[in-house]
């Protein structure tokens, strides 16, 4: 169990560069679009949770690939089907991994590709807390749909096929979470109930239906 | 082999099959293959490229189907090892030993216990190896993975023949301790010690 987490970590952090990236296109996407929108800066405030969220969204999505096709690919996933330690946690730990190294730092930085939308820094925390949230459920179902494409030729774009439609609830719930928050809506917290409601299933279900799915691919 | 009337059904039984019929992408492969092995066998099968070794040993460890007969085998028990080794060329070699040995619960052996002098590349990435080091060093995480029943994919590609022999030795020594190794070669020659059996002779051929 230690050995699996540590094991994991070691991992990801080598693949550093990766994680990087998903911080830089976090910061590209902001920039750009606030860029596009033109000197308007009501226009600005209006549509940065919508942006902040697509933003987190496809840079996350972006390390996505990582996480199952190269232990499918070297044996470790038909080796550690025999370990005593369940495919679910294996599961779990990978999900906490990428959560942590991905999308956490993305929550992290929120506040300031924020003020670039001319966002003040209090929305920006607000939007970040929304994230907080919600991205576990991306990180979640992200894995589920790797292992659904596990071994297949042109995997990845089935995979972001896959992908766009089972973040929608997430993103739809997500941005008008971080909009309902900057404006005080009286029905915020009907919101982030369901929000954090998607997250919690999706962190629930994943684990069994990806390690029924890495059981069922790795038979002959 | 003992034949199946003459088998009871001892505690010290490991692995026991009956007339079992494998598969590979849904054709039959092998039939009508029977043995058992006991604590403390080293049992071999051998026998040309593409007769259904590397699929008899998926289908002991339940990833490939079995057609008919019966088999049986505690999954609990057992480590795999096939042509790929599951090591992360990124990392050291000791953290891949300390990750494999011990996510199947086993105990890292003081640095002047290890094969095939594993000791001296202990801080290299695994990247970095050439193909017989890289074997030394999946075998290592077998030897000290603290399971009972070795099923092994050709476990001696790639080694030289000192090595060969001394992973032999570890194997002996394994079964010595009530051990079951299974393994599989193409070079009926290598085990010297162990019980051989030619799958040539189950194979379906069509």
């Amino acid at each position: 169990m230690k050995e699996l987490f540590l094991h994991e970590w070691r991992l990801s952090r080598q693949g550093g560069s990766r994680f990087g990236m998903a911080l830089v296109l976090y910061f590209a996407i902001g920039l750009l679009v606030s860029l596009g929108l033109g000197p308007d800066r009501s226009t600005h405030a209006l549509m940065a949770p919508s942006i902040l969220w697509v933003g987190a969204l496809l840079s996350s999505l972006l390390t996505l690939d990582s996480l199952l096709f190269r232990d499918h690919d070297d044996g470790t996933i038909e080796r550690l089907i025999l370990a005593p330690v369940p495919m679910e946690t294996l599961i779990m730990i990978k999900v906490l991994t990428h959560w942590v190294l991905v999308a956490l730092p993305l929550c992290l930085v929120t506040p300031l590709v924020g003020l670039m939308m001319n966002l003040d820094i209090y929305a920006g925390m607000w939007a970040a807390l929304t994230l907080c949230i919600g991205t576990p459920a991306i990180s979640a179902i992200g894995i589920f749909v790797a292992a659904l494409t596990l071994g297949m030729r042109q995997a990845h774009l089935l995979q972001a096929v896959l992908i766009i439609p089972a973040c929608i609830p997430t993103l739809i719930f997500g941005s008008l979470a971080a909009s309902q928050l900057m404006t005080d809506s009286p029905s915020i917290e009907r919101t982030l109930a369901a929000l954090a409601a998607i997250s919690l299933a999706s962190i629930g279900l994943t684990p069994f239906c990806t390690s029924l799915l890495l059981h069922l691919n790795s038979r002959r | 082999m003992p034949q199946s009337s003459d088998i009871t059904v001892a505690a010290d039984i490991g692995v026991q099959a009956e007339a079992i019929v494998g598969q590979r992408g849904g054709r039959p492969i092998f039939e009508g293959l029977s043995f058992a092995a006991h604590s403390g066998d080293f049992l071999v099968f051998c026998g040309p490229n593409g007769i259904g070794k590397t699929t008899l040993l998926y289908t002991l460890i339940g990833l490939s189907e079995l057609i008919d007969g019966h088999l049986s085998i505690s999954h609990d028990d057992c480590l795999f090892l096939g042509h790929d080794d599951g090591l992360k060329g990124e990392l050291t070699v000791a953290q891949n030993l300390a990750f494999w040995i011990g996510v199947f619960g086993g105990e890292l052996p003081d640095s002047d216990q290890w094969p095939f002098d594993i000791q001296k590349i202990l801080d290299r990435e695994v990247r970095h190896l050439s193909s017989g080091q890289r074997q030394k060093v999946a075998l290592a995480s077998v030897i000290f993975g603290g399971r009972k029943i070795w099923i092994l994919d050709e476990p001696t590609t790639g080694l030289d023949a000192s090595s060969a022999a001394e992973f032999c030795q570890w194997a002996q020594k394994h079964c010595d301790k009530s051990g079951i190794v299974i393994a599989t070669t193409h070079l009926a020659f290598e085990y010297k010690r162990g019980q051989t059996l030619d799958l040539a002779s189950f194979a379906i051929t069509r």
